[in-house]
């Protein structure tokens, strides 16, 4: 049989044929064409352990299961997933590992997103079969800062051992003890330093790390998730972010080979605590001609901020608006729009890092940095160019004190308070990350799509790009105004823009993947 | 806005502890023995048990952290990999040990021809309370040990690296009596 004839091998799964790559495995194939294998020690970024012992198919024709994750694809092999015997095996197994978990499910935080909590709905029985007390083994364990560690919840998947062998290469944890006791441990006097430590959280199917930040914040249920972008840095890892009740609760990485595959690093989700400063400015605030601040609605600030500029562009002072490198697209289009009105030009400011390294981490972190090189916009470094009517900031950093003092801006778009200077005399709110809807082009130049939920920041805050083409009309009549769609349209086509790469043209969220 | 988000952070952060400093590791008088063991290997790591007890006689029964990680520096392993081994064989310590070393075997055929009388016969002359723990004079470390393989000649224990079988509580007592 000559190659070119022979056709492609095929495993059998559910009586379905598959076609499988060599060296592939049953778990693989599975997976690849969305049939569901319980797994918890399995990852597809890691070799496979074999330890769980939860993702045991039937093989037709063999009287014994085997595990998917190691049974390797060969011509011929027929498996079943779903059958009784598999289920069997499975019930079988979550017994083994229910034998010294305490069940806590009540107060664990991975309570609702737990695999072992799932399964032992499907599987167990509810009634524990065995009499022995269960073994008592270390909790609240701080590995590094930032993980929480608990012995007894732990299933010995090995999965974060594997992380900081495989992925990091910072080998910080292994498996001690044995049997029963059978633990993860740090050496006597280990430091867990890797900066991409809390991965592991994610990784962990159980309860068994926890992150300090996290833990006992909130129940997941209460939370609303959406798909978003990290914007720690020029790498735009992709996110979930998870909100509740005005507060961003939780950044977790989203997969997406093309840009952080499962990871993301720890300062990146740690990154969103200006989102919740007890400092955000949640309405529009206006200078009464004593110079205190006083609340606004929208509709006041716009005629006020309006009036500011109207007065400033007749002073002829420098019309630029300087705009947060974290700033979308859209807000940059528009942003140069205003400027265009005030005889200036819109400019950025983003901070440059040293702390880049080879896997995540980039020196830029303006996360559209490279989305407003490409739009032309001019990159403010220092004090004497801060120049500009109008200032968009979101993160401190961005637009320190000293360019903020040094603009001379009359109209300030601040996500928090605190950075409004004291030429300002309207200051608007402007949503985090975590609110905010829009385009970023990450380093990469990869156009990636910023999504907002309603449950993060305060409620009510406008966007950037309304409120700016508001005072646009006022400040010219003949503005066109332009909705999110109609500013994406544009955006696609424009110069520097059209040739990045773009996602499929869409409005809707895309779909969060569990 | 979020009434039920607590306040403060939480305060359970255990102190840092301080970096270890590797014994430089082997010493000199261990040198030929370590090459002589790597060489019987086709991996350093495959080396690692061996050496661990040559380290464990030299540190004086124990494995102290600073040994530890000089041996894993020795053989390009990762300080956790070689404290996870040093964790999963009871026959390594890593706490001081005492002036002598007695292990009670606990599987089964000794545990039904005496062995817990010779535990806490043992225990009792060590002065401890449990085992794995040193006496306060400092001159017995009792531990539990798996099948010692002697279930023929049950209840056997182990001293200083000698087998004793069909040992009675009295026998104990006058073997423990000899140790200095």
């Amino acid at each position: 049989m000559s190659a070119s004839s022979s056709p492609e091998p095929v495993v059998t799964i559910n009586g379905t044929a598959y076609p499988y790559e060599p060296g592939d495995t049953v778990i693989r194939v599975a997976h690849r064409h969305g049939i569901d294998v319980p797994h918890y020690c399995y990852h597809p970024s890691m070799s496979p352990a074999g330890n769980c012992r939860i993702c045991m198919v039937e093989v037709v024709g063999s009287p014994r299961p085997q595990i998917a994750c190691k049974m390797a694809c060969f011509p011929g092999l027929s498996v079943n997933t779903d059958s009784d015997l598999a289920h069997e095996a499975r019930a079988d197994t979550m017994q083994m590992l229910l034998v010294n978990h305490p069940l806590d499910c009540p107060i664990c935080d991975q309570a609702g997103e737990c695999h072992l909590q799932d399964y032992s709905y499907q599987l167990g029985s509810g009634r524990a079969v065995t009499s022995t007390p269960k073994t008592k083994l270390p909790k609240n364990q701080p590995f590094g800062e930032q993980i929480v560690y608990d012995a007894e919840r732990c299933i010995k998947c090995t999965l974060c051992v594997r992380f900081c062998e495989e992925i990091t290469d910072t080998n910080e944890l292994s498996m001690g003890q044995r049997s029963d006791h059978e633990q993860v441990i740090m050496t006597s006097a280990g430091e867990f330093t890797t900066r991409y430590s809390m991965n592991i959280v994610d990784l962990c199917p159980v309860g068994a790390l926890t992150s300090r930040d996290f833990r006992f914040r909130s129940r997941l249920w209460f939370m609303d998730f959406v798909p978003s972008v990290c914007t720690g840095c020029a790498r735009g890892c992709n996110v979930t972010v998870g909100a509740r009740m005005g507060k961003v609760l939780r950044l977790e990485p989203r997969e997406n080979q093309d840009v952080n595959q499962w990871w993301m690093c720890d300062a990146g989700r740690l990154g969103y605590k200006h989102a919740n400063s007890a400092t955000r400015l949640g309405v529009p605030a206006v200078r009464d001609a004593s110079g205190a601040w006083r609340e606004a609605t929208f509709e006041q600030a716009i005629q006020a901020a309006s009036a500011a500029l109207a007065e400033h562009r007749h002073e002829e002072r420098p019309g630029h608006v300087l705009l947060d490198g974290g700033a979308t697209l859209e807000e940059m289009w528009v942003a140069r729009q205003l400027a265009a009105a005030l005889g200036g030009e819109a400019r950025f400011a983003a901070h440059v890092g040293d702390d880049g390294d080879e896997f995540l981490v980039v020196n830029e972190k303006g996360a559209n940095a490279r989305g407003a090189e490409a739009l032309g916009l001019a990159r403010v470094k220092n004090a004497a160019d801060a120049g500009a009517a109008v200032l968009v900031i979101e993160r401190d950093e961005h637009v320190p004190a000293d360019l903020r003092a040094a603009s001379g801006a009359v109209v300030a778009f601040v996500t928090d308070a605190s950075h409004v200077p004291d030429s300002v005399r309207v200051a608007f709110p402007f949503g985090s990350f975590a609110e905010r809807d829009g385009w970023l082009v990450n380093v990469g130049g990869r156009v990636q799509r910023l999504l907002g939920t309603g449950e993060a920041g305060p409620s009510a805050v406008q966007p950037f790009q309304a409120v700016a083409q508001e005072i646009l009309l006022d400040l010219d009549a003949g503005h066109d105004v332009l909705d999110d769609a109609a500013l994406e349209t544009r955006l696609r086509a424009a110069p520097g823009l059209a040739d990045l790469v773009w996602p499929p043209a869409s409005r809707e969220p895309a779909e969060v993947s569990s | 806005m979020n009434p039920r988000a607590p306040a403060a952070e939480p305060k359970d952060v255990a102190p840092r502890a301080p970096a270890v400093v590797p014994a430089s590791f082997p010493p000199a008088e261990l040198k030929a023995t370590c090459e002589k063991i790597l060489a019987r290997y086709p991996t350093k790591m495959a080396a690692l048990l061996p050496i661990l007890h040559e380290a464990q006689a030299f540190g004086g029964g124990w494995v102290s952290p600073e040994l530890e990680a000089g041996v894993a520096a020795y053989l390009d392993l990762s300080p956790a990999h070689v404290h996870g081994v040093l964790t999963f064989y009871s026959m390594y310590n890593t706490k001081p040990a005492g002036r002598h070393e007695l292990w009670v075997c606990r599987t089964l055929s000794c545990w039904r021809r005496g062995a817990p009388e010779l535990r806490a016969k043992a225990l009792d002359k060590a002065g401890c309370t449990r085992t794995g723990e040193v006496g306060e004079d400092g001159r017995f470390l009792v531990k539990d040990m798996e099948c010692l393989g002697l279930c023929e000649q049950a209840p056997a224990i182990w001293l200083d690296g000698v087998a004793h079988a069909n040992v009675t509580p009295e026998g104990l007592e006058q073997l423990m009596d000899g140790c200095e």
